[in-house]
């Protein structure tokens, strides 16, 4: 079986996994080159950023590239305008062009198409372990050949309806969403000093069953802290694990494994790689 | 290898066993949306599942989780078995609820699409709009053939909600009575709602259905209306064929996707000539009996493929003699005889150009 390489790039760079001082404005609506990228919303304008930091120059159809992106709340935000607008107004003063983008998949299908990914563009899972599923997802599309390159475009934003969400679910909890513009990318022709082995997510034994939901316990937190960085005080929501992995593989460079684990309430996501010494060119 | 176990279904016809005898005899069932889908609502025929408790504030869930836990239950699936969901558009209504909730209890510990959870076991979820059901049945048959689980649950759901009625209203996309798939008097799709569930194994049990074949296409090329030449199905459908290892000529029959869009079923049908050179098998689509069921629409579709196979009868699209259809290959009025145990192809594609497509054959 071919070996999986990975590379990464960064929509946004990542500033100790978080960049606090990101605005998502007019200019990086712009910047992102998704069209009525202010429709489909801030993560979606990140998620663009990412896919095509990663994408080559020549973005024309390749019937062998896909893409997947992390899912969650990210047309929340649109669809309550959208019915918003429906009662306040009536239905016959809708926009209709904002139908599409209340999907969750609207996103990742519109980015798809400006990457040329023939093969998929959608998203995947909706917790902080959405990113341990994109890796496994992705991996299977290549194992079982269906796609020569995947493009894993993980993003976080915080928008309002999110905020209202998150403080319902838990008035106490005082951390912010942060940001997050990453891209992975998995290929079995790529070179490269990186490998993904193995990424999945089960369910955690009963005893690691704690009372919080939806909280990382081992992840972001934990691996900056053994880095002496300390926690972290933002929320990556379902890009969780693509900033822990970021960060741990950012922090390794000598060859060898090098495993991530995160845990939520009632599972857990895991992720294998392995850097390995690129021989002399 | 993996094989279909069991299926379990709920449509606007019923049960599985009671969809399936309307298909063959090519029914329709429509009602208007009137207080269905509440406050704001357009006036449309839909095919709706009958006695579906529709009140969103009573519990902070709604029915498309009611409709999933109904047809989880009668699925009957091992206790251990892995499960995967996918849905399209009901969890914006959910939401809205919880925002209007936000006093009780419950809503507050509930996020988003953790109410589609079934327990608190972990369940994939992939979303790709109409063709949702397909794809997180593909996920379900590599994990299967990667060793991971033993049984899998695939489960699609969706539901009428404000925002698909006004939503497709507003885009001129629906026929103002049932959808007429392929057909010259084809004006547009009708919206259904439902669940289906499938349970598969890495062994066979009984008469089971084997899933030969999975393959993804996308279009990339417009966030609602397919490529011209449907691209992405005619990417799905040779990458199915490939890891079946069949010949566009070993299949009997195809479930298309068909929604009765005049743009949607020119560009699938295309797809479909070109891969088989002219020369299809004969095509059907049930969107016309049962609604157009968004991300649930795919497992239907494989649901239909997979007893086409068993029983060697392919459903019509019934056209209550009012028009022909657009190409010979397509199925009308009356079921098909097929062989039995042959073949047969199912087709999902959804908003964004993402189409899977499954080989399926009974045993």
């Amino acid at each position: 079986m071919k070996e999986i390489s990975v590379g990464i790039t960064y929509g946004i760079a990542p500033n100790r996994g978080t960049s606090t001082d990101v605005l998502i404005d007019a200019d990086t609506y712009r910047r992102c080159g998704l069209k009525h990228a202010s429709a489909y919303g801030p993560q979606a304008a990140l998620a663009a950023l990412a896919a095509t930091s990663a994408a080559p120059a020549d973005r024309s159809f390749r019937p062998r590239r896909a893409l997947l992106t992390n899912g969650g709340p990210w047309s929340m935000d649109t669809a309550l305008a959208f019915l918003h607008s429906a009662h306040a107004r009536g239905p016959q003063y809708v926009n209709p062009l904002q139908f599409p983008m209340t999907l969750v998949s609207a996103a990742p299908s519109s980015i798809a198409a400006m990457i040329g990914a023939g093969v998929c563009g959608v998203a995947i899972g909706h917790d902080e372990l959405a990113f341990f599923e994109m890796l496994r997802h992705g991996a299977q599309l290549l194992r079982h050949g269906l796609a020569d390159e995947v493009f894993l475009a993980a993003a976080v934003a915080p928008s309002p309806a999110l905020k209202r969400i998150l403080h319902a679910a838990d008035p106490n909890a005082a951390q912010e969403v942060g940001h997050c513009s990453i891209c992975f990318v998995l290929g079995t022709a790529l070179v490269g000093s990186l490998i993904l082995e193995e990424s999945m997510v089960l369910d955690s034994e009963p005893e690691w069953r704690g009372a919080s939901m939806h909280r990382s316990e081992i992840g972001v937190d934990g691996i900056l802290r053994m880095a002496g960085k300390g926690p972290e005080p933002h929320r990556f929501l379902s890009a969780s694990g693509a900033v822990a992995c970021q960060h741990a593989l950012a922090g390794s460079t000598v060859p060898g494994a090098i495993g991530i684990i995160c845990k939520t309430r009632s599972k857990v996501g895991a992720a294998l790689f392995r850097r390995q010494q690129l021989p002399p060119s | 290898m993996t094989f279909i176990l069991n299926i379990a279904a709920c449509t606007c016809h019923g049960d599985w066993p009671t969809t399936w005898k309307s298909f063959l005899a090519g029914k329709s069932v429509l009602v208007n949306t009137g207080s269905l889908v509440g406050q704001g609502a357009v006036s449309i025929p839909v095919a709706a599942v009958a006695n579906l408790d529709r009140v969103l504030s009573a519990d902070a869930t709604g029915p498309a989780v009611r409709l999933a836990r109904k047809v989880a239950e009668a699925l009957g699936a091992p206790r251990d078995a892995a499960w995967y969901i996918g849905s399209n558009h009901g969890e914006a209504e959910l939401v809205r609820a919880l925002l209007r909730e936000l006093t009780k209890p419950e809503a507050q510990a509930v996020l988003y699409d953790e109410i589609l959870s079934l327990d608190e076991g972990h369940a994939f979820r992939l979303y790709s709009a109409c063709a949702s059901g397909l794809s997180v049945l593909a996920a379900a048959v590599f994990d299967l053939d990667d060793g991971l689980h033993d049984y899998a649950a695939v489960l699609a759901v969706d539901a009428l909600s404000a925002i698909e009625t006004i939503g497709f209203a507003r885009s001129g996309a629906l026929s103002g009575d049932r959808a007429w798939p392929f057909l010259n008097s084809r004006a547009g799709l009708t919206i259904g709602e439902g669940a289906v569930a499938v349970s598969l194994g890495r062994t066979a049990a009984g008469a089971s259905t084997e899933v030969l074949g999975i393959g993804l296409g996308c279009d990339a090329h417009h966030p609602t209306d397919p490529h011209p030449d449907g691209r992405g199905t005619g990417l799905a459908i040779q990458a199915a064929l490939t890891q079946a290892g069949l010949a566009p000529s070993d299949v009997a029959a195809i479930v298309a996707h068909g929604t009765g869009t005049s743009k949607g079923d020119e560009a699938e049908l295309r797809a479909i000539t070109n891969v088989w050179c002219g020369d299809p098998p004969p095509v059907t689509s049930v969107k016309g009996c049962a609604g157009h069921l968004m991300g649930a629409a795919g497992l239907l579709n494989l649901a239909v493929a997979h007893e086409s196979s068993r029983t060697g009868l392919l459903p019509p699209i019934n056209s209550a003699g009012t028009a022909a259809a657009i190409a010979p290959c397509v199925v009308v009025d009356q079921p098909m005889l097929i062989a039995p145990g042959a073949p047969v192809l199912a087709i999902a594609s959804g908003f964004g150009g993402n189409t899977v497509a499954v080989v399926v054959a009974a045993r």
